[in-house]
């Protein structure tokens, strides 16, 4: 009979409180759709690990089993990375790559926050990993936390996800308050330029080579997101670029979202530092979205064809989100203004600047630890 | 709440390496896009040219 209760007296006010947060994570995930693909499986992992005596946890629990062998080595990022190479078409920014400058400054955010959580108390590492969620990438912030403090990696996850499906709400505001109606109005030329086969075959291959010398710690992320772009690029791999577009992608995802929620355990994660750490997760998103939008204002003093600096928002890794809310931003100030192009090429700029900052982090903050 | 400004001096130093680097990778990248495109119009030029 004690055995049959066990489970029931073993409920606490954290395992309650536990479950309230999954349950808002589902929630969140079914009726407003935030990011469901992951949001859903964090929500139920947190449900299964919170779950008193729950034998899905401890040496020979499944999801310890998919932690130790899919996060702790890393591989489930990084097989996600081909995944996410496999979808990305660096097309438009091949076609414009001005825009990179973009995708570098909308970093800004990720060591701006750093900053902000040492002043808060954090110690360099985890101050390095919460600003590694403005990189508005899952996972390279997974990456990036397991190397650098694996305790934060609930809470920096459940952020950077979050975040990214709220971007609809974070960056309009930021930008508004930043720029002038006349410098939203700003209209942008494109001309349509042909990206020859040569340029999207060489362009995965040398960048990775090129990222791999100068920062040898960002080989695996940006090595695997290449290498799936190549899979795309290369027109023989059709199957394997569908695969991993497909199942790949879908498969990763479920045990990844899953395995990230099975870490947020109650004792670990109620904490008023997991507050904390979500609310910077904010900061860094308003930094990055600010640092865009002035590079792009800096930009716009030297240049004779002026930049509409709301691009600048969109050089943060979401994607294709903020390009979205971009375009969104330039049609209701003036309908018949489209910037969808730059933005694009500006959001995926991003989503290499993302992985690059990634890898200074994790070539840097160990050296001065 | 007492701040350790020997880590903030770190972090300041992180911060401003990892823009720098980030920016100058970003720069290679274009440095190399623009060379890319170069090389692969004179490329399809030369195919599309069959003297």
């Amino acid at each position: 009979m004690e055995e049959l209760l066990k489970g029931i007296l073993g409920i606490n006010g954290g395992t309650i409180f536990m479950f309230i947060i999954a349950g808002i994570l589902i929630y969140l995930a079914i009726a407003k759709e935030y990011e469901p693909t992951l949001l859903l499986p964090i929500g139920f992992g947190a449900i299964l690990a919170n779950i008193p005596f729950s034998n899905a946890l401890g040496s020979d629990g499944v999801l310890s089993i998919l932690y130790n062998a899919g996060i702790k080595t890393e591989l489930f990022p990084v097989l996600i990375f081909i995944a996410v190479g496999a979808m990305i078409d660096f097309g438009p920014l091949l076609k414009n790559p001005f825009m990179l400058f973009f995708g570098a400054a909308a970093q800004f955010g990720i060591f701006a926050t750093m900053l902000v959580a040492i002043l808060l108390g954090f110690d360099l590492p985890e101050a390095a990993t919460i600003g590694i969620i403005g990189a508005a990438d899952g996972p390279t912030s997974i990456v990036v936390a397991q190397k650098l403090a694996a305790g934060l990696i609930a809470p920096i996850t459940v952020a950077a996800y979050s975040y990214m499906a709220l971007v609809p709400i974070i960056q309009p505001p930021v930008v508004k308050l930043l720029t002038t109606k006349n410098e939203r109005l700003i209209r942008m030329e494109y001309t349509e330029v042909k990206v020859p086969k040569s340029v999207k075959l060489l362009f995965p291959i040398v960048v990775t080579i090129l990222a791999g010398l100068i920062a040898p710690s960002s080989v695996a992320l940006v090595g695997f997101l290449m290498f799936g772009n190549l899979i795309r690029e290369c027109g023989v791999l059709e199957r394997l670029s569908k695969s991993a577009q497909n199942e790949l992608a879908n498969l990763v995802t479920i045990l990844l979202g899953i395995t990230i929620g099975s870490t947020m355990v109650a004792e670990e994660f109620l904490k008023p530092r997991t507050l904390l750490i979500i609310g910077l997760g904010l900061v860094a998103f308003i930094f990055d979205t600010a640092g865009g939008v002035i590079f792009a204002k800096i930009l716009n003093l030297f240049l004779k064809n002026k930049i509409n600096p709301m691009i600048g928002a969109a050089g943060i890794s979401a994607f294709p989100m903020s390009a979205r809310v971009i375009q969104q931003m330039a049609t209701k100030e003036d309908p018949s203004n489209f910037i969808i192009a730059q933005s694009i090429s500006a959001n995926v700029a991003g989503q290499l600047g993302s992985i690059v900052a990634g890898g200074m982090i994790l070539a840097l903050v160990p050296t001065f630890m | 709440m007492s701040i350790d400004w020997e880590v903030f001096s770190k972090g300041i130093n992180v911060a401003l390496l990892g823009l720098a680097g980030v920016f100058t990778v970003l720069i290679l990248f274009y440095i190399v896009t623009k060379l890319l495109f170069h090389f692969g119009n004179k490329m399809d030029k030369d195919n599309s040219n069959p003297d």
